[in-house]
C-alpha cells in the first residue's frame, strides 16, 4: 500500500502575498485617499485653528491688537474645521455601516 | 486648508479699513492743533494702500502644495502727510500767532474727513458681507450629501 507523503500546503502563503501587495500599494500611494489620511488632515486642521483662536483671544485680552475682527475670523475658521471633521466622521460611519450590512 | 485661507483676504481688508478710520479720527481730533512736536501746526495724514500676498511661511507652503493658488489681500504701505498749505487765520490774541497776528491752522477739512469716514464704514460693511458670504459657501459645501 502506497503512503502518499504529506505535502506542505502553500495556498495560504499565496493569500498572504496578495495581502502584502495590497498593503504595499496603499503605502506608496501618493496622497492616498484612504479615510485615515483624510482624517489626519482634518484633525490637524482642527488643532491648528483651535490654537490660532486661543492665540488671537490672548492677544485681544492683553491689548496687543486693536483688530476685533481677527478673533471673530479665527473662531469662524475653528467652527468650520470642526464642522468639516464631524461631516467626515458621519460619512466614514455611513460607509462602514454600509459595508457591515453586506452580510456574510 | 485652502478654503480657510480665503477668509484672510477679507480680514486684511477689515484691518486696512480700521487703520484708515484711525487716521481719519486723528485728523478730526487734531482739527485745531497749532503746536506739534516738530513745531508748526498739525498736518493732515492719509493712508496709502497696496495689494500684497500673504507672506507667512505656512500660507506660502500651503499655496505651493495646493497648486499655485495665491492668497491676496490689502495692506497699508505708508501713511503720508498732506503737502497742501496751511490755513492762515487772523487771530492776534492767540499764543501761537506770528508777528502779523496770523495763526497757521491745520489743513484739515472736516467735511472731507466726514465723507471719508462714511465711505470707510461702508467699505468695512462690505468686507464683512464678503466674509459672511465665504463662510456661508463653505458651510453649504459641508451639507452636500447630508
Amino acid at each position: 500500500m502506497n503512503i502518499i507523503p504529506i505535502n506542505t500546503v502553500n495556498s495560504l502563503d499565496e493569500i498572504g502575498k496578495i495581502g502584502q501587495s495590497v498593503l504595499g500599494n496603499a503605502k506608496t500611494d501618493e496622497g492616498g485617499l484612504s479615510f485615515q489620511s483624510i482624517f489626519k488632515d482634518a484633525i490637524s486642521d482642527v488643532k491648528e485653528t483651535n490654537e490660532t483662536l486661543e492665540y488671537e483671544a490672548n492677544r485681544l485680552a492683553t491689548g496687543e491688537t486693536d483688530n476685533l475682527h481677527d478673533i471673530t475670523i479665527a473662531s469662524t475658521k475653528a467652527s468650520l474645521s470642526v464642522e468639516l471633521f464631524v461631516q467626515l466622521r458621519n460619512k466614514a460611519l455611513e460607509a462602514y455601516n454600509e459595508i457591515m450590512r453586506i452580510g456574510i | 486648508m485652502a478654503f480657510l485661507n480665503s477668509l484672510n483676504i477679507a480680514g486684511s481688508g477689515l484691518t486696512a479699513s480700521r487703520l484708515r478710520m484711525d487716521v481719519i479720527s486723528e485728523n478730526i481730533a487734531n482739527y485745531s492743533t497749532t503746536k506739534t512736536e516738530d513745531g508748526g501746526p498739525y498736518r493732515r495724514k492719509s493712508v496709502v494702500y497696496e495689494a500684497v500676498e500673504d507672506k507667512s511661511f505656512g500660507s506660502i507652503l500651503k499655496d505651493r502644495l495646493n497648486g499655485d493658488q495665491t492668497t491676496a489681500g490689502v495692506q497699508v504701505s505708508e501713511i503720508v502727510e498732506d503737502p497742501s498749505d496751511f490755513n492762515y487765520v487772523y487771530n492776534p490774541t492767540h499764543p501761537d500767532a506770528d508777528e502779523n497776528g496770523y495763526v497757521a491752522m491745520p489743513n484739515v477739512d472736516v467735511t472731507q474727513e466726514m465723507l471719508d469716514m462714511m465711505s470707510v464704514t461702508r467699505v468695512y460693511d462690505m468686507n464683512i458681507n464678503a466674509l459672511n458670504a465665504m463662510k456661508g459657501m463653505a458651510a453649504r459645501a459641508l451639507e452636500i450629501g447630508r
